[in-house]
């Protein structure tokens, strides 16, 4: 059973329907009653950093999430659920991250650079993972996002380049996140939440 | 017009993208097929399949046949290198030639085979023909939805797990690389097969002059209904490599299959689509929509293999093509359309670069012309009616 | 590198107002109805199986909006794997919050100007990645020149909200006479959003050129429709004039 945090800007329907297709048992959580015994847990958001982090707070999911972290359930940050992963972002300074990763969330700058980066990129694999099995090492997905989570060799596990080289896939013993959607990413997205599926 | 290095297929060829060296993506797949596929691991997968399914049915298999070289191959394989007891399926698209009907009796016959056919209702084929014309420039779009539907409804009804059917698309485009798991689905269906028009759409775009019911042969059957059938819909291409000649070579040797003259070809390829009397029409459809068609195909598949050079291929290839066909008036008749609607028709379609200021040559008749049935035409009004129709939309709230 | 995008476009309409509602996909001409093409969801599957970038879904009445284009947009995801941007007849934050929570991922509004409190409404709640805004003009519109036009809509304010602007000239629709994109150099000196432009094309040429001119994505209705090219092979044909599209996935 997957659990997809469901929170209001969330696209968590859309995660939903992919698992459902695949065969894959899944339910929408709002509430930490509902986390209690999960095992896997998928973590959407679209929206601003700060409005997430307040509906994880507000709906008292924020600790509960945290704890089946550190007891080893496995979790799947997507777009702003994979930055909500980090301590926090420059977009909501006066709100934190669930603090998996020590990094800060920035925003893309340059003359030429359309904002948000939206659209389908190239995602370069840096190290294997069971979430990216059977993907080729320069895999395009979709992205849509205006913050990034920069570099960082301890848990960049795949890159892509936008006016900066920025992590699009993280990963930390039982948490990985991807930066893109891999609900809206075709076959490439279908592989990465069926791996998620089976990774024991 | 650019043309592949190689093979000479130009750049309007649907899919098609070149190299650096100007090698276009067919020929590198090609590449990819001749020295990265490991055929024998391929071939153990197709056995484990057909383990799987072998007697849990009426039949073993459904094999979707048109009396072509690539189906007879595929039947020969499925009943002599398979040992499957097969349920041989056809879709009567409405313009077989006697050769293939006299090849499909003899070959079902000297295999020891059930035979189903099915021909559609006329009266509908004959306005979907004009209004495929209209809309994609291809008139066949009754045929292509047909022959990769209504197998599956025979399949689904009779409970038959797997349908077979034979040569892979990409011998002839990029859809799919050889890589790819290209299975004969839905989505292959909505790529390659169905112009990008369901039933569902043709059934609105005809002003639901027809009903659902009419359109099944023509609907791609549910993925629920597949998923519980659990059928597998696959192509024999996809488990063994694919030799054209030494198949038809076979064949004729094996079941006296024969081949045929057809129009706006070189006689040494009788035995490239012979099975339907308007192939002349659809490729010279082509040639006006895209500068090049069936013998252009025909020698980029030569000139991969090097049996022949690009000189020889250039000459025949324009010797043949580009030639209006004897069945052009068949065709025009049939649908009640002028040969000025027509000229305004496929103008449309035509694809950049490739500019069509051709000047008409007439084709030669193939030995059985006379024996092409003239079928019950459109009535000028009800033609008229669709083409008006298309050309000035038809929005009523 | 981020490529170009190629984006459908499915227009719906309800074209029966006595037998139980139902959508047909329409083509329009200059925004008005033209023919009746098809069963939306149907389309939906093919784009998606011709691996387009993203899919527009638009609903062309301006009539109250209820539950029914919300229902559609829910049953054209049950399958999809593939962005969804939908508009059409949203006035209210609250039809956005439904159309979100029915599975699209971006909005699409026009009426830039009257909509003001809706579109930062949209961008506060569900972040600017989220909405785009279209610009639909005619050529009468920009007669006094495409700086003083350009000029007016962002003394309206809006422009800093999108995620993305879409340029549609009214009087191309449907014609296939060319994509109108003078208002590109203008507004990509004004705003960072990405840009997508449509209407008009007839041909390949006319994408390729709207890309060299700088465009992020082009939209598609009539050409797709009416030609046997799917955009599977338009991606081939443009990639192979030099536009960076994608060309498997």
């Amino acid at each position: 059973m997957i659990d997809i945090i469901g929170s209001p800007s969330s696209n968590a329907r859309a995660v939903y329907f992919a698992f459902l297709d695949m065969g894959v048992d899944c339910k929408i959580v709002q509430d930490a009653t509902e986390i209690h015994n999960s095992k896997k847990i998928v973590l959407p958001g679209v929206g601003a950093f700060g409005a997430l982090s307040k509906f994880l707070h507000d709906s008292k999911l924020y600790e509960p999430l945290q704890l089946r972290i550190a007891e080893g359930a496995k979790m799947l940050g997507i777009c702003l659920g994979m930055q909500l992963l980090a301590e926090g972002s420059e977009e909501s300074s006066e709100y934190k991250g669930l603090g998996i990763f020590m990094n800060h969330c920035k925003k893309f700058e340059g003359a030429d650079l359309r904002v948000p980066h939206t659209g389908w990129d190239q995602v370069s694999i840096n190290s294997q993972h069971e979430v990216l099995r059977g993907l080729s090492s320069d895999f395009s997905a979709f992205f849509s996002h205006s913050y990034y989570f920069p570099v960082d060799i301890n848990c960049s596990f795949g890159t892509t380049e936008y006016g900066v080289e920025f992590s699009s896939v993280l990963a930390k013993d039982n948490v990985v996140g991807v930066q893109f959607h891999p609900e809206r990413s075709q076959s490439n997205g279908r592989k990465i939440l069926s791996n998620f599926a089976d990774w024991e | 017009m650019k043309k592949c290095s190689r093979c000479l297929l130009p750049e309007t060829h649907e899919t098609i993208s070149f190299d650096s060296r100007g090698i276009c993506s067919v020929c590198q797949n090609r590449e990819f097929r001749n020295e990265q596929i490991n055929w024998s691991a391929r071939r153990a997968e197709l056995d484990a399949l057909i383990t799987k399914v072998k007697g849990t049915a009426d039949y073993d298999c459904i094999i979707p046949f048109s009396g072509g070289k690539d189906s007879t191959f595929t039947l020969y394989f499925v009943v002599k290198e398979l040992a499957l007891k097969p349920l041989v399926v056809s879709f009567d698209h409405g313009f077989y030639r006697p050769k293939m009907l006299a090849n499909r009796n003899r070959v079902v016959e000297t295999l020891g085979v059930d035979l189903l056919t099915f021909k559609p209702n006329w009266l509908l084929v004959r306005k979907l023909m004009l209004q495929s014309l209209l809309e994609k420039g291809d008139f066949c779009w009754h045929c292509h939805t047909g022959i990769f539907s209504y197998p599956m409804w025979i399949a689904i009804e009779k409970r038959i797990p797997l349908i077979l059917w034979g040569e892979t698309s990409s011998e002839y485009a990029s859809y799919y690389s050889y890589e790819d798991d290209e299975k004969v689905d839905e989505d292959r269906f909505n790529q390659i097969v169905n112009l990008g028009i369901t039933a569902d759409d043709m059934k609105v775009r005809m002003g639901d002059e027809f009903s659902q019911r009419d359109f099944k042969p023509y609907t791609y059957p549910s993925r629920r209904l597949l998923r519980e059938l659990n059928l597998q819909s696959l192509a024999l291409g996809s488990f063994i490599p694919w030799n054209p000649r030494e198949q038809a070579k076979l064949i004729s040797r094996e079941l006296g299959w024969a081949g045929d003259e057809v129009e706006g070809v070189p006689q040494e390829f009788n035995y490239e689509k012979i099975e339907c009397y308007m192939q002349g029409v659809r490729d010279y459809i082509k040639y006006r929509k895209r500068g090049y068609s069936r013998v252009s195909h025909l020698m980029a598949l030569e000139l991969r293999k090097g049996t022949i050079n690009k000189e020889g291929a250039e000459k025949l290839i324009s010797e043949f093509e580009g030639k209006r066909p004897a069945s052009l008036d068949l065709f025009l008749n049939m649908l009640s359309l002028s040969e000025e609607d027509f000229e305004d028709i496929i103008q449309k379609h035509r694809v950049d670069p490739w500019d069509d200021r051709v000047m008409v040559q007439i084709g030669k008749k193939p030995h059985d012309f006379d024996s092409w049935q003239a079928k019950p035409a459109l009535t000028n009004k009800e033609s008229q009616k669709i083409v008006e129709s298309f050309r000035h939309g038809n929005f009523n709230n | 590198m981020l490529f170009k995008r190629l984006i459908p476009k499915i227009v719906v309409e309800k074209t029966d107002s006595l037998a139980p509602i139902i959508f047909k996909s329409i083509l329009t001409r200059a925004f008005e109805p033209f023919r009746v093409v098809g069963d939306p969801i149907s389309q939906v599957k093919i784009q998606q199986s011709n691996l387009v970038d993203e899919i527009l879904l638009v609903h062309r009445n301006r009539g109250l909006f209820d539950i029914t284009f919300p229902n559609l947009v829910l049953r054209s995801c049950e399958y999809l794997n593939t962005p969804l941007t939908v508009g059409g007849a949203v006035t209210e934050p609250s039809h956005a919050r439904i159309l979100f929570e029915s599975g699209a991922d971006k909005i699409v509004i026009g009426r830039a100007r009257s909509n003001l409190e809706l579109l930062e409404s949209i961008a506060s709640n569900y972040g600017a990645q989220a909405l785009v805004i279209s610009i639909d003009y005619s050529d009468d519109d920009l007669k006094f020149g495409v700086d003083k036009f350009c000029e007016s809509e962002i003394s309206f304010g809006y422009m800093g909200l999108a995620g993305e602007i879409a340029l549609n000239n009214k009087g191309r629709d449907g014609y296939g006479e060319g994509v109108d994109f003078r208002l590109l150099k203008t507004l990509q000196s004004t705003t960072k959003a990405p840009i997508v432009v449509g209407c008009g094309v007839s041909s390949v040429e006319h994408i390729a050129n709207c890309f060299r001119a700088g465009c992020d994505a082009v939209t598609l209705s009539t050409f797709l429709s009416q030609t046997d090219q799917s955009i599977k092979q338009i991606r081939s044909h443009i990639s192979t004039l030099g536009v960076n599209i994608r060309t498997r996935n």
